[in-house]
C-alpha cells in the first residue's frame, strides 16, 4: 500500500470512529420523546442561548484578537512573551477550573465592585458570555496570528509605499490576505464557544430559561440520570453545530474558490 | 530629486555607513554591487519601511526622514515585486487610486502607462497566473500609477531572460521619460547598468566606493573594488621603481617585465596592483618593441557570438598571480576571423592609458 | 422516523460500522485489556460504590476504616448523584449507590437498578438559611430574603434534592407577594450541593437555602441562619442500597451493616451529620415527617423567563 491509501484509510478510519459514537447515541432515542424535547419551549430557550451567547462572544474576542493578534505577529515589544504564553492559559487549566478562576475574580475587591456597579456576572446571561469569551479568547489570538504570521510584511510595505497608512495596509492587504484563517479561527471559536460547558456551569448557574445552555442542560439531564433526554439534546446539539459548520464552510469555500 | 547625505545604518551585525547618492529629476541613479552588501537595505531606509542611524534624506528639498513610508511619495519595487495575490491584475495597478492624498495619475495617463508596459490584455488575470515578465511590468505599472516623482527599484529584471529584459530596459526608460521620473536601482547586473544609468555608485560591503556620472565611473574607477565589479580585469603586483614627470616605472614581477603608467600619485616602491581591462588588450601590435608588451603563448580560446576570449600564458611566468590565475585573459571582437593554434606565439600590447594603477592597502 | 426496510439497512450499516470500529478498537487496547482483567482476577474480594459527591469525606473514611477492620477492599467512584447513577446504569457493574440525596434513590428503585429492600437510611438532613460568615446583610429570617438587594441562589430544584427542599419551604411558608420578591432575589440555581456552599464560601451570593451541615463544611466562610420550626417542611436523608448488579450481594450488605454500626456512625457524626431522626428532630425542635416526595412547581422552572 502507498502512502496514499495508508494515509486515506487512517481518514476514514477518523470518520468512522465517530461515526460509530453518534449511531450508538441514536440507539438510545425514542422517537416522541426526540420531537416532545426539541420543540419545548425549554430547549428551544437553551438552543437560541447557546448560539447567542457564542456568537457574542465570538464577536468580542474576535474585536480584542485580531488587533493583538496583529501586534503579536508583526512587533517587537517589550513583554511580548509573556502576552503569548498566557494565550495558552485557558488551555491550560480545565474548563471547570478556568470557571473557578472566574469567579474567584469575582470574590474580591476589584471583582465585586464590578459587579456591583458595572454589571453583574455571577448567575446572569453575561456570565455565560464571559465564561465562553475567557475560553476561546487565548485559541482566538494564536489562531489569527498564526494567520498574520503566513502574510509576509512586504505586501503591507509595498501597500505603504503606494500611499496607504498602517491602517489602511492592514485593511486593504493584510486583512483581505487572512481573510480564510481568520474566518476558519471564528468558526472554531465558535463552535468551542457553543460547546462550552465547564466554566459556563460554574461561572452561570443552571437555571432554566435563563442560563441553561445546551452542554448545561445536557449534563443536568445526565445528573438526573434523565440518560434519554440527554440522548436527545446531545443529538440537537451535535445537529446544529454540524449543520452550522458545514453552511458556513460551504459559504466561505465557494466565496473563496470565486476570488481565486 | 532625491538627495542622500550621509545615511548610515545598521542591520543586524551588517552596517552600512555614510551612504551619499544624488539622483537629479528624470535621471537614473545605479547602485552597483554584488549580493550581501547592503544594496536593499538602503533602498528600504529611503522608502521608510526602516530605521536609520543617522543621514538626511530629501525628496525635493524636502527631508523626509522620519516620515511614514506613505508620506514620503516614494515607489517601491521590491526585488519579489510584492504584488498583491488577492487583486487581480487591474486592482493592482489601481491600488494607489485608493489613497485619495495620491497625486494619482489622470485615467489617460494610467491608459497610457498600460500601454506602455503591453498589459492591456492580461488586466483580468489573477497574479497568480502570470509570468516573471508579467508580474515584472504590472509592479512597474503599479508604481507609476501611484503618481511618485521617485521611483526605486531593487534587481527590477533578475530574474528575467536578458532578451526579455532588454525590452523591458527600454520600456522603462520610455516610461520614465515620458513623466520625468526619478529612479534608484540597484542591481548587480552590469549590462543593465550601462543601459539604464545616468549615474552610477558602486556599494563594497555597506559603503559607496565610487559615484559618478556612468561613463566617467566606468572608464575612470579610483579604487579596485570599483574594477572588480565595473568589468573584467587582470590583475598583477608590482613596485613603483621610477617616477616620471607624467608617468612612472612599474616593475611586475611575476612576469619579470616593466610597466610604464599613467598614475602619478606614486612615490618610488610603492607597492601597486595594475589592473588591466580583458577588452583593452591589443593582441599582435605592428611593432613589438614599443613599451607595455608582454610576449605569451596561445593556451586556449572560447567563441562566443559577442566576443572571443583568449587565455594567454606568458613567456616569462613566474610565481603566481595575486588572483591566482596564471593566465592572462584577452577579450577581443573578432571581425577577421582570426584563428590560434594552442602553443602559437602572441604579442599583445596594453596602451598606457588602459592600464589602472592602485595603491596597495 | 424510518420505514422499516430503511430501518432495517439503518441498522445494518449501524452495526457494520459499530463491529468495525469495535474491532479497530479492540485492536488498539488489546493489549493493555488483558492486563487488567488478569488483575481483576488475581485480587481478592472488593467492592465498587457510586456515591455523591457531596459526602465524599465522611464516605472515604468509612471506607478505609471498613477496609482495616474486614480486609475488603472498597473501591469508590464519585459524582453527582445522577451522574453516578447513570454511570452504573450504563456499565451494568457496582455493588452499592450511595446517592447524596433520597430523591435519587427513589429513581434508582424506580429504574430497577437497587434492591429496595436493601436501602438504609445512613444520616439525617435539615434545612437551614446559609449567609455569609458575620453576617454582612443582616439575615435574620426567611423573610429577609425578600429584602430588596440580597442575592440569593438555591441548587437546581429540578436535579438536586437540597433545591427541591428550597422550593416547597418557600412555596409553603411565603404569601404570592413575598414570593415574587424572593425570586426577583434569586440569581440562579446551583448544579449540586456543594456548589450551593461554595456559593457562600466565595461570597457569589448572599445567602443561600441549603443544609445547616454546610457551615461545618466550612467554618471559617458560612454561617447558620436556622429556620423557624414552621418553615422547615421535612428531614433529609442520605440512603444508601445494593445494587441489582452487584455479584456480591453478601459483601455489600456487609459494608451497609458497617455504616449503621457505631464505629461508622461516629465517622459521619464527625462531620456533624445527623446520625438518627432523633437528632435530627431534637435539633428542629418539633417532628418533621423524615424524607416522602414533593412535586416541584412548575413555576420554579419557568422563574427564568
Amino acid at each position: 500500500m502507498g502512502m496514499k491509501k495508508v494515509s486515506i484509510t487512517f481518514s476514514f478510519i477518523t470518520l468512522l470512529f465517530y461515526l460509530t459514537l453518534i449511531f450508538s447515541l441514536l440507539s438510545f432515542i425514542s422517537k416522541d420523546r426526540f420531537f416532545e424535547i426539541l420543540f419545548s419551549e425549554r430547549t428551544l430557550f437553551s438552543i437560541k442561548l447557546s448560539m447567542t451567547a457564542a456568537f457574542v462572544a465570538v464577536l468580542l474576542s474576535f474585536i480584542i484578537a485580531l488587533p493583538a493578534a496583529y501586534a503579536l505577529s508583526r512587533y517587537e515589544f517589550f513583554g511580548k512573551n509573556f502576552v503569548d504564553l498566557i494565550l495558552e492559559l485557558p488551555m491550560i487549566v480545565s474548563p471547570a477550573a478556568l470557571g473557578a478562576i472566574l469567579l474567584l475574580f469575582f470574590y474580591n475587591n476589584l471583582g465585586t465592585w464590578i459587579q456591583g456597579n458595572i454589571q453583574q456576572f455571577v448567575f446572569t446571561f453575561y456570565g455565560i458570555i464571559l465564561a465562553q469569551f475567557t475560553t476561546i479568547l487565548g485559541i482566538t489570538i494564536r489562531m489569527i496570528k498564526n494567520g498574520f504570521d503566513e502574510i509576509p510584511s512586504r505586501y503591507e510595505n509595498a501597500a505603504r509605499t503606494l500611499g496607504a497608512s498602517s491602517f489602511q495596509a492592514f485593511r486593504s492587504v493584510s486583512l483581505p490576505l487572512c481573510r480564510r484563517s481568520i474566518l476558519s479561527t471564528l468558526i472554531f471559536a465558535w463552535a468551542k464557544a457553543v460547546g462550552e460547558f465547564g466554566a459556563t456551569i460554574t461561572l452561570a448557574g443552571t437555571m432554566a430559561m435563563r442560563t441553561e445552555t445546551l452542554p448545561v442542560a445536557i449534563f443536568m439531564r445526565l445528573s438526573v440520570a434523565d440518560i434519554q433526554g440527554a440522548v436527545v439534546l446531545i443529538t440537537i446539539l451535535l445537529a446544529i453545530g454540524l449543520f452550522v459548520l458545514f453552511i458556513v464552510r460551504q459559504v466561505i469555500g465557494g466565496k473563496s474558490n470565486a476570488s481565486n | 530629486m532625491l538627495q542622500i547625505n550621509n545615511l548610515s545604518m545598521t542591520a543586524g551585525k551588517f552596517s552600512i555607513d555614510d551612504i551619499n547618492l544624488l539622483v537629479p529629476d528624470g535621471c537614473c541613479h545605479v547602485l552597483l554591487g554584488g549580493t550581501g552588501n547592503g544594496k536593499t537595505l538602503i533602498l528600504e531606509a529611503i522608502a521608510g519601511l526602516r530605521s536609520i542611524k543617522s543621514g538626511e534624506i530629501y525628496s525635493d528639498g524636502i527631508n523626509i526622514e522620519g516620515e511614514f513610508p506613505e508620506n514620503r511619495y516614494i515607489s517601491y519595487v521590491p526585488q519579489d515585486l510584492a504584488l498583491f495575490p488577492h487583486l487581480n491584475v487591474e486592482k493592482n495597478i489601481l491600488y494607489p487610486k485608493r489613497f485619495k492624498k495620491n497625486h494619482i495619475r489622470s485615467d489617460e495617463e494610467i491608459r497610457e502607462i498600460i500601454k506602455y508596459l503591453q498589459i492591456e490584455n492580461i488586466l483580468h488575470r489573477s497574479i497568480k497566473n502570470l509570468s516573471g515578465g508579467e508580474k515584472q511590468r504590472v509592479a512597474l505599472a503599479r508604481a507609476f500609477v501611484s503618481g511618485n516623482k521617485v521611483l526605486l527599484l531593487d534587481e527590477p529584471f533578475s530574474a528575467l531572460h536578458f532578451t526579455l529584459k532588454r525590452t523591458l530596459w527600454g520600456m522603462l526608460t520610455d516610461i520614465q521619460k515620458r513623466f520625468n521620473i526619478s529612479i534608484l536601482m540597484v542591481t548587480h547586473d552590469l549590462e543593465e547598468a550601462e543601459f539604464l544609468a545616468d549615474y552610477v555608485s558602486i556599494l563594497y560591503k555597506g559603503r559607496i566606493m565610487q559615484s559618478g556620472i556612468k561613463e566617467e565611473v566606468f572608464e575612470n574607477p579610483t579604487q579596485i573594488e570599483v574594477t572588480k565589479i565595473t568589468g573584467h580585469y587582470n590583475y598583477f603586483s608590482g613596485e613603483v621603481i621610477g617616477i616620471n614627470d607624467d608617468s612612472c616605472i612599474v616593475y611586475i614581477s611575476s612576469l619579470d617585465s616593466i610597466f610604464s603608467v599613467n598614475n602619478i600619485a606614486f612615490i618610488k616602491s610603492d607597492k601597486v596592483t595594475i589592473a588591466i581591462r580583458t577588452n583593452k588588450i591589443k593582441i599582435n601590435p605592428l611593432d613589438d618593441k614599443i613599451p607595455n608588451t608582454i610576449k605569451c603563448k596561445m593556451q586556449n580560446l572560447y567563441k562566443t557570438s559577442n566576443y572571443n576570449q583568449l587565455a594567454l600564458l606568458p613567456d616569462k611566468m613566474k610565481g603566481e598571480r595575486i588572483d591566482e590565475v596564471e593566465e592572462i585573459v584577452v577579450d577581443f571582437y573578432d571581425d577577421k576571423n582570426l584563428d590560434f593554434e594552442q602553443g602559437q606565439k602572441i604579442t599583445i600590447h596594453i596602451p598606457i592609458n588602459d592600464i589602472y594603477v592602485f595603491k596597495n592597502n | 422516523m424510518f420505514s422499516s426496510k430503511k430501518s432495517i439497512i439503518f441498522k445494518k450499516t449501524t452495526l457494520i460500522l459499530s463491529i468495525l470500529t469495535l474491532s479497530i478498537g479492540i485492536a488498539l487496547t488489546g493489549c493493555s485489556k488483558s492486563t487488567a482483567t488478569n488483575k481483576d482476577n488475581t485480587t481478592q474480594k472488593s467492592l465498587l460504590v457510586y456515591a455523591g459527591a457531596a459526602s465524599k469525606p465522611p464516605t472515604e473514611e468509612a471506607a478505609k476504616a471498613f477496609e482495616k477492620e474486614t480486609g475488603i477492599r472498597v473501591d469508590l467512584i464519585f459524582g453527582g448523584s445522577g451522574t453516578v447513577l447513570s454511570q452504573m446504569e450504563l456499565s451494568k457493574k457496582g455493588d452499592l449507590y450511595f446517592p447524596g440525596s433520597s430523591d435519587f434513590m427513589e429513581k434508582a428503585i424506580q429504574k430497577k437498578l437497587v434492591y429496595p429492600k436493601t436501602e438504609s437510611r445512613i444520616v439525617y438532613l435539615v434545612n437551614s438559611i446559609n449567609v455569609q460568615k458575620g453576617n454582612p446583610k443582616n439575615i435574620h429570617s426567611l423573610k429577609d430574603l425578600t429584602k430588596p438587594g440580597i442575592k440569593i441562589a438555591i441548587a437546581n430544584p429540578e436535579t438536586v434534592c437540597v433545591g427541591l427542599y428550597a422550593t416547597e419551604i418557600i412555596d409553603k411558608t411565603f404569601t404570592d407577594q413575598e414570593k415574587e420578591s424572593f425570586k426577583k432575589n434569586l440569581l440562579n440555581y446551583t448544579e449540586s450541593c456543594d456548589k450551593t456552599a461554595t456559593a457562600i464560601s466565595l461570597k457569589t451570593v448572599d445567602a443561600v437555602i441549603g443544609w445547616s451541615v454546610f457551615q461545618d463544611w466550612d467554618p471559617a466562610k458560612i454561617e447558620n441562619i436556622p429556620l423557624k420550626q414552621n418553615e422547615i417542611q421535612r428531614i433529609g436523608y442520605i440512603p444508601i442500597a445494593v445494587s441489582t448488579f452487584s455479584e456480591n450481594k453478601k459483601l455489600a450488605q456487609q459494608f451497609i451493616d458497617f455504616l449503621n454500626s457505631k464505629e461508622g456512625k461516629s465517622i459521619f457524626k464527625k462531620y456533624k451529620y445527623f446520625a438518627t431522626p432523633e437528632e435530627a428532630t431534637k435539633y428542629v425542635g418539633v417532628k418533621k415527617p423524615v424524607g416522602g416526595e414533593y412535586k416541584l412547581n412548575e413555576e420554579w422552572i419557568n422563574i427564568g423567563k
